[in-house]
């Protein structure tokens, strides 16, 4: 055990400074060693770890919620990053004798739902690996699998989702100085793509449709993790607004034939001549990516969205965010509630439903009138 | 939409549908439980009735829910005859299911139930049988069910009783019959909730099959709601129809606030004022005095420029989500854009001064204006140097009306800007009227054709407060700028038929007038 603790420093030289971690010291009660599972090799940890990293790498965009017994634990970067948001103490585990311990953090099983909520809400995705045979009857590692992946613009529990108002997923693909937005709002199954040119457009767009989470293919092999509202990335491409959650995706599912192929057989459609955007390639590439991201995070349980519909922004009024901002559409000037926003003096509706129906109608009215 | 009492009815219908959408959603990723699937069949029972009240409806949204598709009806039927009223939140403990759906279900319950009055009755016969008054029958979830004597009484036990336990003063006991029984109770309980889980996911998984027939009725269903919303709003608030065209009018009698319906003080009355776009039309009856494209609006500090600004902008996009609007009569064109430009705030996360923000924002509206859009800028070149500013505000007014020829409405403190209008045929000034006293003003709150010469903002600082040697400074400084000052002179000497550039050129010129 001394030996371990002895050479596990010379191994890794290149340890952060213990208060890039930024926790209070009342809640640490270890020094963090490692702040990264990748810095550590894989070869000295133990089964349980190596599987970790595993289904970590799997999921680089979310915190891995790991079940342990009566816990849901979570190690290095995910472990400081609870601890900091649900001030949580954080602890240590033993990964392997060459490693010694490493930063730990986790949750009582039975307040995983509280916990989630907690976390979806303040911008995190989370995968939730769970024992999935009877630890008594296992022989050796209890086998573990992800169950759920809960992320930002993916929610389908109710206790998450505000009634009165859709929760979109956006995914974004750019081209030179084009570019192409598809969304969708899983609970509801209304899914949408567009395309344009300017990137001032763009960001309109996205500041209409507020989306819970927006994802951005790339080619950097690093996808690091899913990027809260005001974090910033080198990924991120310039002029893009930076108080959404953003998600980097491989760049493959987004590809013209990849994205093509998956919205023709999910339709199980010859063309996409009947959703209009046959001939906007970027539309297209947009929708295929962000339905990729929902068959890999909803797995079996995904709920089949509405027929896709394309739209050009031109077909309806377009109100900028700082002309919303001044009529004081859904949110006043002064105190940026939704108290005393025309939403609010307009909204006597009786219904969910109705209620989004009508913050969508007065985000986008229609040019043509009856 | 205007008969009370079917708003009232279609209202009281609406509040019983519950979020069909998202319960959907559930149905199809399969996450819903018993309560979402019953609140389902409570909503599809409600679409007949809802389909009766939209029988004389017009609207292509109302209009589809006249009819309610018969999938969803049996779906509805089916899911209310299979499961009870207030189902339990957990699917695999059984109590989700009526009785009368599944034979074998049905006799296992029976089973269970004859086998559980065997045992509560088994206290009683074993009482008596035994003679033990103390005896009592129990069950632990650990143990089951089990026979209690105190210890007193435990040497009176029959043969038959088997001794399982031994407590501080009690002893428990059981015998071969009652734990056959007990054994017979659990499996039936066991397979009783598998059947009633299995009922329910089939069932689930046949309301996932409609998930997007359920959606298309949902979308009207919504629809419907905020009609039925924006209609009574309209009744209760005395809003009016709005014409709409596809012209630049944009006329609007009496406008009101809508928000809050906080209906400024004196009604704020506005004859016609907003008047916008006519003149740039060639059907334009000849002789008729040209309507401009773009309005100066002058007027004292909070005389409601701003508001009025807000209220065109509000009643424009209400008009074009297909609300009636905040007013006694209007006529609008459609518009594709409307720009706003509006007291602004710092921009502190952004670090961009006032005036940045001002500038960006004015940019952003000269590069992407159309003819066809509605532009309303308040106090453009406010945050700069008086010079500075004016002459910006001059630019900006000039290429709107000349160049772009948007249906503007410029409100601003440069009263100098009215020169604008007899330079321009599609410019003219309007004010916010306020009626002067001898050492005071009252604000009228009525816009009315003509440009204002004052500001009143000294007697705007007087109302506020200010000390009174401050606004009595003030006032002197005032008059011997005025006397001084050759702003007007200035401004007339850039032709406003040449690019807007040359007049800001201009525009150093009186400034360096009044210091030199």
């Amino acid at each position: 055990m001394t030996a371990s603790k002895a050479t596990a420093p010379d191994r890794q030289p290149a340890q952060p400074p213990a208060q890039a971690i930024d926790i209070p010291e009342r809640l640490l009660k270890h020094t963090v060693r490692y702040s990264d599972y990748r810095e550590v090799s894989r070869d000295d940890f133990t089964p349980m770890m190596r599987h970790y990293a595993e289904v970590k790498d799997a999921h680089p965009y979310a915190l891995l919620l790991y079940r342990v017994g009566d816990f849901f634990e979570t190690f290095f970067q995910d472990a400081i990053a609870i601890a900091r948001e649900l001030e949580l103490v954080l602890t240590s585990k033993d990964a392997g004798k060459a490693i010694g311990r490493v930063p730990l953090a986790g949750i009582p099983h039975h307040a995983l739902d509280r916990y989630c909520t907690l976390l979806v809400d303040k911008g995190f995705a989370i995968a939730i690996c769970d024992q999935v045979e009877d630890p008594a009857q296992a022989q050796g590692l209890v086998k573990r699998e992800v169950t759920r992946v809960i992320t930002p613009g993916t929610i389908l529990e109710e206790g998450m989702l505000t009634a009165k108002r859709n929760n979109f997923l956006a995914a974004l693909v750019l081209a030179d100085k084009h570019w192409g937005l598809a969304h969708a709002d899983v609970s509801t199954g209304e899914f949408f793509t567009t395309q344009g040119s300017h990137m001032d457009q763009l960001a309109q767009e996205l500041m209409r449709l507020q989306p819970a989470e927006v994802l951005v293919p790339t080619n950097a092999p690093d996808l690091g993790a899913l990027l809260r509202p005001g974090e910033t990335s080198d990924i991120l491409p310039g002029g893009v607004p930076s108080l959404f959650c953003y998600t980097f995706r491989h760049l493959t599912a987004f590809t013209q034939a990849e994205a093509k192929q998956r919205l023709l057989q999910s339709y199980r459609v010859r063309s996409l001549e009947g959703f209009g955007c046959e001939h906007l390639p970027l539309a297209v590439r947009a929708a295929g990516g962000l339905l990729h991201y929902l068959e890999d995070t909803q797995k079996e349980s995904l709920a089949p969205l509405q027929p896709l519909s394309t739209y050009t922004t031109t077909e309806f009024l377009v109100i900028d965010s700082q002309t919303r901002r001044n009529l004081e559409i859904t949110q006043t000037v002064r105190d940026g509630v939704f108290h005393g926003s025309l939403l609010w003096a307009l909204d006597k509706t009786t219904t969910a439903m109705g209620s989004r129906a009508l913050r969508r109608w007065l985000l986008q009215p229609l040019l043509s009138v009856l | 939409m205007d008969n009370g009492t079917l708003r009232q009815q279609l209202q009281l219908l609406l509040k019983q549908i519950y979020d069909l959408e998202r319960l959907a959603g559930r149905a199809g990723s399969g996450t819903a439980n018993g309560r979402d699937l019953v609140a389902m069949a409570e909503s599809f029972e409600k679409l007949p009735d809802l389909a009766a009240l939209m029988e004389l409806a017009h609207s292509p949204y109302l209009v589809k829910l006249q009819t309610v598709p018969p999938a969803l009806e049996q779906l509805g039927q089916r899911l209310r005859s299979h499961l009870v009223d207030s189902p339990p939140l957990y699917l695999t403990d059984g109590g989700l299911i009526r009785e009368g759906v599944n034979a074998h279900l049905d006799g296992l319950r029976d089973q269970v139930s004859s086998d559980q009055r065997w045992i509560a009755s088994l206290e009683v016969s074993e009482r008596e049988r035994t003679g033990i008054s103390n005896l009592k029958v129990g069950f632990t979830k650990a143990f089951g069910y089990y026979i209690s004597i105190s210890r007193a009484k435990s040497s009176q036990a029959p043969d038959d009783y088997i001794r399982k336990q031994t407590l501080t003063d009690k002893e428990r006991y059981i015998t071969p019959e009652l734990k056959e029984r007990e054994a017979r109770i659990l499996n039936a309980k066991d397979e009783i909730n598998q059947i009633e889980y299995e009922i329910f996911l089939s069932l689930r998984a046949e309301v996932g099959q409609e998930v997007e027939l359920i959606r298309r009725v949902a979308i009207n269903v919504a629809a419907a709601d905020v009609l039925c919303g924006l209609a009574g709003l309209a009744i209760y608030q005395d809003y009016c129809q709005p014409e709409m065209g596809t012209g630049r009018t944009l006329a609007i009698e009496a406008v009101r606030q809508p928000v809050g319906e906080q209906s400024l003080p004196s009604g704020f009355f506005v004859p016609y004022a907003s008047d916008l776009g006519r003149g740039s039309r060639s059907d334009q009856t000849l002789g008729a005095p040209p309507i401009p494209d773009l309005i100066i609006l002058t007027g004292p500090n909070a005389s409601g420029k701003s508001c009025y600004l807000r209220q065109v902008g509000l009643i424009q996009l209400m008009a074009q989500v297909g609300s009636f609007v905040p007013a006694k009569a209007a006529t609008l064109g459609v518009c594709d854009r409307i720009f706003t430009r509006v007291g602004a705030v710092d921009d502190l996360a952004t670090g961009q001064s006032t005036f940045m923000v001002e500038m960006n924002e004015t940019a952003n509206i000269l590069n992407h204006a159309t003819p066809q859009s509605l532009v309303l800028l308040d106090e453009i070149g406010r945050g700069t140097a008086t010079f500075d500013g004016l002459s910006i505000a001059w630019a900006v007014a000039e290429h709107l009306a000349t160049q772009i020829r948007a249906r503007t409405i410029f409100a601003t403190h440069y009263h100098e800007l009215n020169e604008l209008a007899t330079l321009l045929e599609n410019v003219a000034n309007f004010q916010v009227t306020v009626k002067e006293m001898p050492d005071q003003i009252i604000f009228l709150h009525q816009v009315q054709p003509g440009g204002a010469d004052r500001s009143y903002g000294i007697e705007a600082g007087r109302l506020a407060g200010l000390p009174p040697s401050v606004i009595q400074r003030a006032q002197q400084v005032m008059g011997q700028i005025e006397k001084h000052s050759k702003i007007a002179v200035g401004l007339r000497k850039g032709s406003p038929s040449t690019k807007p550039a040359k007049v800001a050129e201009a525009a150093p010129n009186p400034q360096l007038n009044i210091f030199g």
